[in-house]
């Protein structure tokens, strides 16, 4: 169920976006602008969900449904505790001795 | 970046001072030096080399790299994972207080069968609110060209011949399928990129606004959106279609003991020129490369197949293989020189010459199926080694039998004698041996100096 919430919210702000940046325009002057006002953009999306799982987190741990562990929790350390992006450096892939 | 005395340094003036001294002390050298995200460099003192400037600060001197590859070179898997490597220096850099300003892929290189950052000057402190100036070259040199290979077709990968500084955003956009535009990574970093940098595109940046606007991005964002490319990338993977590239890899032409007599010639062979780095043109997944690598010989394998460079990368990051590296390359149409004045990447002859070059069954491709006169073949090789190692398969061999019942027989010259003949103006030739169970001929041939 909060999976198809998720990708029905997801299809959503994509239509939205891709409105949003419909104009036209002709010359190419510098693709760099663009590139930049993306960023602020998802910026404030990604530190959103950051922000949002992290009450999530607290809700559920506030009614027990799942352990509490603070260090985790930072919004700084967030990202790296995502099961499906394992890092490099910690299985040693790029490792060499 | 300058050459002295066939030693490459790198040189730091006074405005790249406080980044670079940033980058030692705040332990973000050590760190990436240590996981092996980075080349190592000594500092070298500016007077030994005559370079005491007022502008100077430091002189580095890098870690030499074995074999310098480009990332049209290089097959999906590679082109992946010096993108994951990219961002995951992006994401340690950030942790220092640092960021990349570059992400260019041409920074990347392969080096003990991995993938490792060459440009130690690409990090300058990160400011609070700042966005990646970097994203753009990102998205534009490995996340179009990889979806263009994950979701189109793996050979779209050799635009990046044509596009030096990365794919344009817009022209990956119409090549993507449309499903491409519901996956919310490739959506968003390469379909909405497009659009943004199209609506804004007559928009200059505003220099003494650009930092507190809307453009403002909080580390925590920022994290996220490197957070989000690295899983985006980490999605994409290559599914081949057997159709396709078919039965490439089963089809040799060998009896078991063809195969094995082979092996060990090419063996006693390299054992004879115990050369320090050897080329493999034609290695299809690198079987005979390994002979060369495994006695200790640096070992670039090339082929023309995406299929089976992938296949021998994979192999040699599974196994961990130090000394061997797989690179796509179409020997009828070699890598040019590239950028500037044709100048700033080098052709695949300007990066030779290698002590010995091995062409097993090769040959008959370039003589028949893209008809090279043999003299042609001779003078090429005789550019690119001192040693040859090269494999003569005669028009009675099943392979050239199957080449020559598409199209005429006009290669009349085709034979060992004329095959003899045209190596002998570049080549002396040391040894011959017939292949048993075969009709094929194995030569070890040594460079005509002078």
């Amino acid at each position: 169920m909060s999976k198809l919430i998720r990708h029905l919210m997801v299809v959503f702000l994509l239509t939205g976006l891709m409105l949003l940046f419909a104009g036209n325009a002709y010359a190419y002057l510098d693709p760099g602008t663009g590139s930049m006002i993306l960023q602020g953009i998802l910026g404030g999306l990604a530190a959103a969900v950051v922000v949002a799982r992290l009450y999530w987190r607290r809700l559920l741990s506030f009614f027990g449904f799942r352990k509490d562990k603070p260090r985790d929790e930072l919004p700084e350390n967030k990202d790296s505790s995502d099961t499906d992006t394992q890092t490099y450096a910690s299985d040693g892939k790029y490792g060499r001795k | 970046m300058f050459e002295q005395d066939g030693v490459l340094y790198r040189q730091i003036n006074e405005q790249g001072r406080s980044d670079y001294e940033q980058m030692m002390q705040s332990g973000l050298y050590a760190r990436l030096t240590r996981n092996g995200f980075l080349v190592q460099h000594e500092e070298v003192a500016k007077e030994k080399l005559g370079l005491d400037t007022d502008q100077t600060y430091r002189i580095l001197q890098p870690a030499r790299i074995n074999f310098i590859s480009y990332p049209y070179e290089w097959s999906f898997s590679q082109l992946k994972d010096a993108a994951l490597l990219t961002l995951d220096i992006q994401l340690t850099a950030l942790e220092h207080g640092m960021t990349l300003k570059d992400a260019s892929a041409y920074n990347i290189q392969f080096e003990h069968g991995l993938p490792i950052m060459i440009d130690t000057l690409s990090f300058e402190s990160y400011q609070e609110g700042q966005a990646w100036v970097a994203y753009r070259q990102f998205c534009q040199h490995f996340l179009a060209p990889l979806a263009l290979m994950a979701k189109k077709d793996v050979r779209l990968g050799r635009l990046l011949t044509n596009y030096i500084d990365g794919i344009p955003l817009d022209l990956a956009c119409i090549l993507l399928p449309c499903s491409t535009r519901f996956s919310p990574g490739l959506a968003l970093h390469l379909h909405i990129h497009a659009r943004t940098q199209r609506a804004y595109s007559e928009t200059l940046p505003d220099k003494s606004r650009g930092k507190s606007r809307a453009r403002a991005v909080s580390r925590t964002g920022l994290a996220g959106i490197v957070q989000g490319l690295r899983r985006t990338v980490n999605k994409l993977n290559c599914r081949f279609r057997a159709s396709e590239w078919g039965d490439y890899y089963d089809s040799t032409n060998y009896s078991r003991a063809a195969f094995e007599t082979k092996r060990s010639l090419v063996r006693q062979y390299l054992e004879t020129v115990k050369p320090s780095r050897v080329c493999d043109l034609g290695a299809n997944t690198g079987e005979f490369s390994r002979v060369a690598s495994e006695m200790g010989s640096y070992t670039v394998s090339f082929d023309i197949d995406p299929v089976a460079v992938d296949m021998n990368y994979r192999q040699v990051r599974t196994k961990k293989e130090h000394n061997l590296l797989p690179l796509l390359q179409d020997l009828t149409n070699p890598a040019p020189g590239l950028g500037w004045e044709s100048r700033e990447r080098c052709s695949l002859i300007q990066r030779g010459p290698v002590d010995c070059v091995m062409a097993l069954a090769l040959v008959h491709h370039l003589a028949i199926s893209n008809n090279v006169p043999l003299d042609k073949l001779a003078s090429f090789f005789d550019k690119l080694c001192t040693y040859l190692i090269i494999e003569f398969v005669p028009k009675q061999d099943s392979q050239v039998q199957r080449l020559l019942a598409s199209r005429d027989d006009i290669f009349d010259a085709y034979d060992q004698a004329h095959f003899e003949a045209a190596f002998s103006r570049f080549f002396s030739i040391r040894r011959s041996e017939v292949i048993r169970d075969s009709y094929r001929v194995l030569y070890l041939m040594k460079k005509i100096e002078g």
